[in-house]
């Protein structure tokens, strides 16, 4: 909560794990943040954003929603090489995006405290892959920072700011869904009193244009930073050794430390068993060698405990000690952890018993009689009426993106046959425009659109290519809460000016351009058939608010929401639940309804009923 | 009870589910206790199962063990089964009785079991299970929203002055709510309470 994110110093709150990054970056000073959202990073940001102007003459920074997370990236390298503090924040595939900016930054260096919190999501709760953005440490030779709780988050961003500046390095923050969703209590520390200043530019050529002679240099520089901050790292307060008994060691890598610890207690009320030594490891890259070496002397095995891919076991194991893990298949290679997986790993290297049967537990069969709960689209949800609308139009072949959007694969809809990434929609209608016979209508949210659509239907106009591109515009990032954009022209703290989505397409080079409301279907659909016409290719904004931003909207200006019904005419063709869907329409005992309470009042259902059974409440009686 | 408390809320994203967690922590810090949740965020909200867990005392991961919560709250039936596998033989349930039936339902693609069929798997692990129907009662002093947090006053029934009283949920209540909503949110928590004998 934004009370508590901004409590004063020596205050114990109870905070959201990205909030306490957030509250660690408020604490550190910084000058600017600057991200695109994306689950589970996307409330770090939020959070600096809502305290942004609360802080405003007190401990003054700028937020940035970010076009997209290279540009993201690259706004928070400015901040840095103006000698300012920037945090960038984006989950695990945002870093994709900006690698480029990353790897030659390395070679640059740091001046201002650079930090970027990277968010993987192990289990895939709301993403499309499982990467361990660790790596990224490794192949750019940049420092990672993993916490192991919440707490420790909030100190770990300040002190990643320290060793920014310290060793001239851009620093990686890795954190994790269960990490950044989870609460706990966090002491606070104190907010520092700092004013926007603007710096005289000294220009550095020799470091910041990493031409191929400078670069050559600049590579033997960043070796060097490498090894004395993994000196450092040997002796880092955030990396500890437990004493304990045995010739069996554990380490255990961030959040993973807490399923550690409680395993072992765990354990231990079940077996004769003594706490074996374990190494709590928070700096994953570099892997602080000598620490390690000092934890393994004496022992003859150790257990490595990480999230997502085996990367501190893998350089453990040039070590003289046997190690295990998910490589030695005593770990689970796939998914997150939790205290039950990690007791289980910990009971077969140790030779004991589990606390609880906990393979038995998880084979109940309790919920087979429970009806699936999937996520769906909101009533009132402009993409149904989108999705409803290019079905009807004759698409046929349909690429998609990444945004709420995606749920349009469900029945009855079925209008999503690809998901990729950012962007991938416009940019796989591109290849498929060569090859595949049908009519392709490719959907992308207008977010999406900003962030990674630009460039592939400039493609497509460039070279002649044939397809339909949907821009479903909500006029918001509603997937991630809510973020606005250029096209909303809303800044995260301060004015802003609107980038008009339709300037930018014609401005592309597309001939075919149309906007329709995405409530009036009829319209939506000649539109959309038109397109498909079209010689080339040809776009059409499908627009209208967010319904959750709508009714939000409507209830601030105390407009009333009038919610539909089904009348006595309706003769139970289903058509509005066969070739449309909406939460909010049920059959009971064989009839239509319309649950009121969840109605918006968006009259989609009512325009596409062939018998106009389907009423404003209160009208038609 | 030992020196941690697991509590697991189950649920459908939007009704409180995060709400009725944060109240509970904020409780608990009152009596100096540690205390740690986690939630699910992102695609879940979108009207589907939603669960947090809430841990209190001497605890380190922020999720409850399986087969390890102390007590289960439920505000929608077929969620106590979804979650099944975090119960024990020890378990408590909470079982809001009111259903909210998935879309899969309404378009009859799934069938919604009978309640009491519910109750009877879920009697296979736990025998302890308060079937109540908290909707109502929330409905009765406040309104439907708060169906939240009478179950939260239940929960201070149940727990009978272990780890946290009605007065420290009262506190949570005042800690975490906007004040427009506090007395109302108040009157909730206590006819929950009193619900229980």
């Amino acid at each position: 909560m934004l009370k508590d994110v901004l409590g004063k110093e020596g205050e114990k709150v109870f905070l959201l794990g990205n909030e306490a990054i957030a509250r660690g970056a408020i604490e550190s000073g910084i000058d600017i943040v600057s991200c695109y959202p994306g689950t589970p990073s996307s409330e770090i940001t939020d959070t600096l954003a809502q305290a942004c102007s609360h802080l405003r003459g007190k401990m003054d920074y700028f937020v940035e929603y970010s076009t997209n997370e290279k540009v993201a990236f690259e706004t928070g390298i400015g901040a840095s090489l103006a000698g300012k503090r920037a945090l960038v924040t984006m989950k695990h595939v945002g870093l994709n995006v900006a690698a480029d900016s990353l790897f030659s930054f390395a070679y640059v260096g740091a001046r201002g405290g650079f930090v970027v919190v990277t968010a993987d999501d192990p289990t895939m709760h709301s993403s499309q892959n499982e990467q361990d953005n660790r790596w990224y440490g490794k192949s750019a030779k940049l420092p990672v920072l993993e916490p192991s709780g919440v707490n420790e988050a909030k100190e770990l961003v300040k002190v990643a700011f320290d060793l920014s500046e310290r060793f001239g390095l851009p620093m990686i923050f890795r954190t994790y869904t269960r990490l950044s969703h989870s609460s706990g209590i966090v002491d606070l520390g104190e907010i520092p009193e700092k004013r926007f200043e603007k710096v005289g530019w000294e220009r550095r050529p020799e470091t910041d244009v990493v031409l191929p002679a400078h670069a050559r240099k600049l590579k033997l520089v960043l070796l060097e930073k490498l090894e004395k901050i993994e000196n450092h790292f040997d002796k880092f307060e955030f990396n500890w050794i437990e004493d304990g008994d045995g010739d069996t060691g554990i380490i255990a890598c961030g959040l993973s430390y807490s399923y550690v610890k409680e395993a072992i207690e765990n354990l231990r009320s079940k077996n004769d068993f003594d706490s074996p030594p374990v190494l709590k490891l928070s700096s994953m890259h570099p892997v602080p060698e000598k620490l390690i070496e000092r934890f393994t002397d004496g022992l003859k095995k150790v257990l490595v405990v990480e999230e997502v891919d085996p990367f501190i076991e893998m350089h453990v194991k040039a070590l003289d000690v046997e190690v295990l893990g998910k490589l030695s298949g005593d770990m689970p290679m796939n998914y997150e952890y939790n205290v039950p997986v990690v007791e289980m790993g910990i009971a077969r290297v140790f030779g004991l018993e589990p606390s609880r049967d906990y393979e038995a537990i998880m084979n109940r069969e309790l919920a087979s009689i429970a009806p699936p709960r999937p996520p769906v689209l909101c009533p009132g949800c402009p993409h149904t009426a989108t999705f409803y609308a290019i079905k009807k139009a004759g698409g046929e072949v349909l690429p998609s993106d990444i945004g709420c959007y995606t749920l349009g694969i469900n029945k009855p809809l079925e209008a999503v046959d690809t998901t990729i990434c950012m962007g991938a929609s416009a940019g796989v209608a591109n290849g498929l425009s060569y090859f595949v016979d049908g009519k392709i209508v490719a959907t992308i949210g207008d977010s999406t659109f900003f962030h990674a659509g630009m460039p592939p239907l400039a493609n497509a106009v460039y070279n002649n290519l044939n397809y339909t591109l949907i821009i479903m515009d909500n006029s918001t990032t509603g997937m991630t809460g809510h973020q606005p954009h250029p096209g909303t022209g809303i800044r995260a703290c301060g004015e802003g000016r609107r980038v008009s989505l339709e300037d930018v397409v014609k401005g592309l080079g597309v001939e075919f351009v149309e906007v329709v409301n995405s409530y009036n279907v009829r319209k939506l659909i000649e539109s959309i058939r038109r397109a498909i016409e079209h010689d080339g290719v040809a776009v059409v904004i499908s627009r209208h608010p967010c319904a959750i931003l709508w009714t939000r909207e409507r209830k601030r200006k105390g407009i009333e929401v009038r919610a539909f019904e089904v009348a006595e005419n309706c003769t139970v063709c289903m058509k509005c639940i066969t070739d449309f869907t909406c939460p909010a329409i049920f059959v009971d005992d064989g009839k239509v309804g319309i649950d009121a309470a969840l109605c918006v009042g968006c009259a989609v259902c009512a325009s596409i009923c062939p018998e106009k059974a389907i009423k404003p409440k209160g009208v038609g009686r | 009870m030992n020196a941690r408390l697991n509590i697991l809320i189950v649920g459908v994203g939007g009704q409180g589910v995060l709400t009725s967690s944060n109240i509970i922590a904020r409780a608990a810090m009152r009596k100096g206790m540690n205390v740690l949740t986690s939630e699910t965020h992102g695609m879940a909200q979108r009207g589907g199962s939603v669960e947090v867990h809430v841990r209190i005392g001497d605890v380190h991961s922020p999720l409850i063990p399986f087969g390890s919560a102390d007590i289960v709250i439920a505000l929608e039936p077929v969620e106590a089964l979804r979650y099944a596998h975090y119960m024990n033989e020890n378990t408590m349930i909470i079982l809001n009785s009111r259903k909210i039936k998935p879309t899969t339902v309404n378009v009859g693609l799934a069938e919604y079991p009978e309640i009491e069929e519910i109750i009877e798997r879920l009697k296979t692990v736990t025998e302890k299970i308060k079937v109540v129907d908290a909707s109502a009662i929330a409905e009765k002093v406040a309104r439907v929203q708060a169906t939240n947090v009478v179950v939260l006053g239940m929960l201070a029934k149940v727990l009978e002055g272990r780890f946290l009283t009605l007065e420290d949920l009262e506190y949570g209540v005042r800690a975490f709510l906007p004040e427009r909503l506090v007395e109302i949110n108040l009157k909730a928590l206590k006819a929950g309470y009193e619900s229980l004998s």
